[in-house]
């Protein structure tokens, strides 16, 4: 049992240390992940990426997260969702895609949350950036994203 | 003697009465001076559904700008132009920022821009003085440096007082006419006490009412606009929501991604 919890508390550092068959979008470098996200890169841009594993609790699925994200950002952040949609990974793994609007200090900002479910984890892809200068970024995120080994 | 100026000074003041009465019959052509915000002015042509009938002051050579509320507020005449309903704008604003200081740069420009001026600034907030007209296009431009909290739009219409006071000056000034008039034909020392003393009360009820008139006039040519600026708390909600479990949400968002809150 304590075998369990402590392989269990170990797994975000094992699957990162398993995560070496990513790729990072171009135009972006990895830099030390800060807060409670496990990787970070950013763009000369200073646009961002953060990738972060959590614990998907008993019953919980796609649908469940989707919701419990969307409300917070939007309902309660005032952010704007623009475009959402059901998204599938090189391996297969179901996922939701969201992308909202927000604005900030007079910036523009665009902010894309991509969400799978495997198992007890849930796998969280972060994007953002200044909507002029991030945009031409998306299809190299959405491209690492989906060829991100879960 | 004494007794023939006291009877001048009492159909003076009769006059003055009758004046205002006259006054009050005379149909209304136009009146207010001062710019209203379009969006917000209920009543641009409202000259004519006034309740009671103002007296033509003169013509209207257009709105003034802010600076030219000024003007007209340090000289004020009864030849003012007055073509529109007379209201005073203050916003009040709340709003959530990831810098504050350069949110109080960016609201200074904002409002410099539109021909305004800032009109008292603190650590964490700023008082912005723009022209009536820019009103709603620098609310608009503001409320882009953040996130709402809370917003407040007060209007007071002071068209009334405003009307009120013209009149009231131009009888005052009647007055002061006839009174003068008086006064040159007085032949002792003690009428010429008496008619002054009385001159000098009309003169300083006629510097109050161009006081008041001015100061209504500057609070209609620019409205006022309070915002204060707060940082974001990590749990900082428009909405209230019942907490969940989850932290990890509450953390999704550009502010992290971008590391905004740094």
């Amino acid at each position: 049992m304590r075998l369990a919890k402590y392989i269990a508390a170990l797994l975000p550092a094992i699957c990162l240390y398993g995560c070496t068959g990513y790729r990072l979008p171009a135009g972006y470098v990895k830099v030390e992940p800060t807060y409670d996200v496990q990787f970070r890169a950013v763009s000369a841009e200073g646009s961002a990426l953060t990738y972060r594993i959590e614990e998907n609790p008993e019953n919980g699925n796609l649908a469940f997260w989707e919701k419990a994200a969307t409300n917070r950002l939007v309902e309660v952040r005032g952010y704007q969702l623009t475009d959402r949609q059901e998204v599938r990974n090189e391996h297969g793994t179901p996922g939701v895609e969201m992308t909202f609007d927000y604005s900030q200090i007079g910036i523009d900002y665009v902010y894309l949350l991509t969400m799978f479910v495997r198992g007890d984890r849930v796998h969280v892809f972060e994007a953002a950036g200044p909507r002029e200068t991030f945009t031409p970024d998306l299809p190299a995120i959405r491209k690492a994203i989906a060829e991100w080994p879960l | 003697m004494t007794r023939r100026v006291a009877v001048m000074l009492l159909l003076a003041g009769l006059a003055g009465l009758s004046g205002c009465t006259q006054a009050k019959k005379t149909p209304i052509v136009a009146y207010a001076a001062a710019p209203a915000s379009p969006a917000y002015s209920s009543a641009p042509d409202a000259a004519a559904k006034l309740d009671y009938p103002v007296e033509s002051v003169g013509t209207s050579s257009g709105q003034p700008s802010g600076q030219e509320g000024f003007q007209l507020a340090s000289a004020v005449d009864s030849s003012l132009p007055v073509n529109s309903r007379m209201i005073i704008y203050k916003a009040t604003l709340q709003m959530s920022v990831v810098d504050i200081e350069a949110a109080l740069t960016s609201a200074q420009k904002l409002c410099t821009e539109a021909g305004g001026y800032m009109d008292a600034l603190t650590s964490h907030s700023i008082t912005l003085r723009v022209p009536a007209r820019n009103f709603d296009r620098v609310l608009d431009d503001v409320r882009k440096l953040g996130q709402m909290l809370s917003r407040e739009i007060r209007a007071q219409d002071v068209t009334e007082e405003y009307v009120d006071l013209r009149l009231r000056l131009k009888n005052a000034e009647a007055t002061r006419d006839r009174l003068l008039a008086i006064l040159e034909k007085a032949k002792t020392v003690k009428e010429t006490l008496e008619v002054e003393r009385e001159l000098s009360r009309v003169r300083e009820e006629i510097e109050r009412i161009k006081g008041r008139l001015a100061f209504l006039e500057r609070e209609t040519a620019f409205s006022t606009i309070h915002i204060t600026f707060s940082l974001p708390a990590p749990t900082q909600v428009i909405r209230n929501r019942p907490p969940t479990p989850f932290a990890w949400l509450d953390a999704l968002g550009v502010e992290r991604v971008l590391q905004l809150d740094r």
